[in-house]
């Protein structure tokens, strides 16, 4: 489970302020929850943050990215408040793997509102169940976009792609068939709010809970970026490279402090430009160490 | 002589210091005859200054005019007018030749751009230098520019993020299953067609 | 890439180009003379401390050799001429700063103090209406000038950085400025024309 956060102190410059300035939502009259234009919009948003982890679910799901197709079986919950995956077109045994249930409400309607423009209209029916569908686009060019297809009737996401410029599919899934219990039989979300520790980093970046072994992560209540710094390897040249697989970017960069060397690793579904202003924001932190 | 836009863009690319020694000669040609650049220069940094601080010193505070009479009074001139005329030319023939070369429209081959973010493979940079991206022709279209980029440092680092990739995936996967409505696809990603999948145009 | 590189200003200030110099002293003056007003208390005479510090630095100009900072260098001339001023005057500081303490990043001196309300409340409503107006630029342009005024990147850096001609980025880039600068005039009180684009 994951359980500690790593958060790394950096030193932020006047960029910071100016980036969470910038960030600021502007004031609005009436409620704190009103940030979105469309009430309607807000509450189908609502409904897709909550529905995950509060339902049950097993199903089949089709995976697509550039040249690559999976099926895969579904469920959750699982023992040890997890979800399970199999892959079910890879020859051989087939193996399960898990991903772990969140602690708390990974996203909230007015952070997601800073970083896309969210509009809703009729999604199609998926698995056999009508949908909404929600559009988040980037409202700068540090992210993706995002679509969601949610069933009606209990929000959850039946389909998602993440496109990038030009409207391109960097990847998408869809249910082929699911079935929904009622209620969750999951350990009860604890619905704290987001740490104070919260930062911002460029893009309206917050910093969100490591893994096991501390890792660096930041989101943006949906895209998701990783920075990994370990020593440059011996022989490595300073210099970068990325590899992209559909959605998902790692970007490396050997990088030379004082009498040091590092090699910065990001991976996450955000575009080069995120990845490359992530590990410029880590040298610079390294540097000031 | 520029047309008004072109001359405020011409201050606006002062600002940030990367006007060409030809373009610093023109816009300095119409802040002597445009007072309202002057201003527009002053309310640019106003802006610049909030942008990186979050706020601005003394906006009231203008020292400038008393400070450029006092100086005009005191500087004295160099050089006979004739030297500085011919000084001056010199100096503009070198510019508008190089300034010549500057403005002309870079040829195809010298075009560059980062573009990973469309799917497939990035060809690596040396230093700080951009090398074009070979990527999925169904995603997108790129311009190569091999002259940029060193074949040794292209191939370590492409073989380093590929290992990344791998060395790396299963911890991202369960960090992005936390903040993602379908934590199921962060675990999806992880997967690696056997005998490494290259993905190529 | 230092997001503040004024190298095409300070050569031709170098030259004795009186109106290059002229634009630095628009670009620092209110930051020198933020600065200056932390030691000198009365208003009067922090202008003519900051106008002094000007004229010493165009004097002292061609010294000027780029291992620092302008705004660094400048700021030490600004220092030591409230310095010398609060000694001439035989004064003490106010508040408990002396030379010494002051840091010299560029982000201390959002901490200084403004002894003029008006001003402070200009200053707090420009840096509103900049706030307001940058968050609705469209993204292309915001972007562009976030990497500019945020990551301090060159222009061929962010071409690269967002996939698009340099050409593309300088255009981006004063087209955001000019959208942020159609709203922030009237606070300057500008009157409209002179700039009909």
């Amino acid at each position: 489970m994951i359980r500690k956060y790593l958060i790394k102190q950096l030193v932020f410059s006047g960029l910071f302020w100016a980036t969470y300035l910038c960030a600021q939502p502007l004031d609005k009259g009436g409620s704190i929850d009103q940030c979105l234009e469309s009430p309607h919009t807000e509450v189908l948003l609502e409904r897709l943050l909550a529905a995950y982890p509060s339902r049950n679910y097993e199903g089949t799901v089709l995976f697509e990215r550039p040249k690559e197709r999976h099926f895969l079986s579904v469920s959750w919950p699982r023992a040890g408040y997890q979800g399970e995956l199999r892959r079910l077109n890879v020859g051989g045994e087939e193996s399960k793997e898990f991903w772990p249930g969140p602690t708390r409400k990974f996203a909230e309607v007015c952070d997601l509102a800073r970083a896309y423009t969210v509009l809703s209209s009729e999604g199609r029916v998926i698995a056999g169940r009508p949908t909404h569908r929600l559009t988040f686009k980037p409202r700068d060019s540090l992210r993706w976009g995002h679509i969601f297809e949610m069933d009606k009737e209990t929000g959850l996401a039946l389909a998602a792609q993440i496109f990038g410029p030009n409207q391109s599919v960097l990847e998408r899934f869809e249910f082929a068939e699911i079935s929904i219990s009622a209620e969750s039989s999951a350990e009860t979300l604890e619905q704290s709010p987001i740490s104070d520790n919260r930062e911002v980093i460029p893009g309206f970046f917050e910093v969100k809970e490591g893994a096991k072994v501390g890792i660096f992560s930041v989101s943006d209540g949906f895209a998701t970026a990783s920075v990994f710094v370990e020593p440059l390897p011996l022989g490595v040249p300073l210099g970068e490279g990325a590899v992209v697989e559909g959605a998902t970017l790692v970007y490396s960069r050997g990088v030379r402090f004082a009498n040091k060397s590092a090699l910065i690793s990001v991976m996450g579904e955000v575009p080069v430009v995120t990845g490359r202003l992530l590990a410029e924001t880590f040298r610079q932190a390294l540097g000031d160490s | 002589m520029t047309d008004k836009g072109g001359e405020l863009e011409l201050l606006s690319v002062l600002v940030d210091d990367e006007a060409s020694d030809l373009e610093v000669r023109q816009i300095f040609g119409e802040l002597e005859a445009n007072h309202l650049l002057r201003e527009k220069w002053s309310r640019y940094q106003l802006v610049s200054e909030v942008l990186r601080t979050g706020r601005v010193s003394l906006p009231g505070l203008d020292v400038s005019e008393k400070v450029n009479y006092k100086l005009e009074q005191t500087t004295k001139t160099a050089l006979h007018p004739v030297w500085s005329v011919a000084i001056a030319a010199s100096v503009t023939i070198a510019v508008v030749l190089a300034g010549q070369q500057f403005l002309m429209p870079p040829p195809i081959a010298d075009a560059h751009k980062l573009v990973s973010d469309l799917g497939g493979e990035v060809v690596p940079v040396s230093g700080a230098e951009p090398v074009l991206a070979k990527f999925d022709k169904n995603l997108g279209s790129i311009l190569n520019a091999p002259e940029l980029t060193s074949p040794k440092t292209s191939d370590v680092y492409k073989g380093i993020t590929r290992a990344r990739l791998k060395l790396f995936g299963s911890q991202h996967a369960a960090v992005a299953a936390l903040t993602s409505p379908t934590p199921f696809i962060a675990v999806a990603r992880t997967h690696q067609s056997p005998g490494d999948k290259e993905v190529s145009n | 890439m230092n997001s503040e590189s004024d190298k095409a200003l300070i050569k031709r200030a170098q030259k004795g180009d009186l109106g290059a110099f002229d634009l630095l002293v628009l670009k620092y003056q209110g930051r020198i003379g933020a600065l200056i007003s932390r030691y000198v208390s009365n208003d009067a005479d922090a202008e003519d401390v900051t106008q002094e510090c000007f004229i010493k630095a165009f004097r002292a100009i061609g010294s000027f050799r780029g291992d620092s900072a302008f705004y660094t260098w400048l700021y030490r001339i600004g220092a030591n001429a409230a310095k010398n001023h609060l000694v001439a005057c035989k004064r003490r500081p106010h508040a408990d700063a002396t030379i010494e303490d002051v840091d010299l990043r560029e982000s201390n001196y959002a901490l200084i103090e403004i002894s003029n309300p008006e001003s402070l409340a200009m200053g707090n409503q420009l840096a509103r209406a900049v706030a307001e107006a940058m968050e609705k630029l469209p993204s292309e342009l915001k972007s562009a000038l976030t990497l500019r005024e945020f990551e301090g990147l060159s222009y061929d850096d962010i071409a690269t950085v967002l996939g698009c001609p340099v050409g593309t980025v300088r255009s981006r880039i004063f087209r955001a400025r000019e959208t942020i600068d159609e709203k922030i005039k009237e606070h300057f009180g500008v009157m409209g024309g002179g700039y009909d684009r």
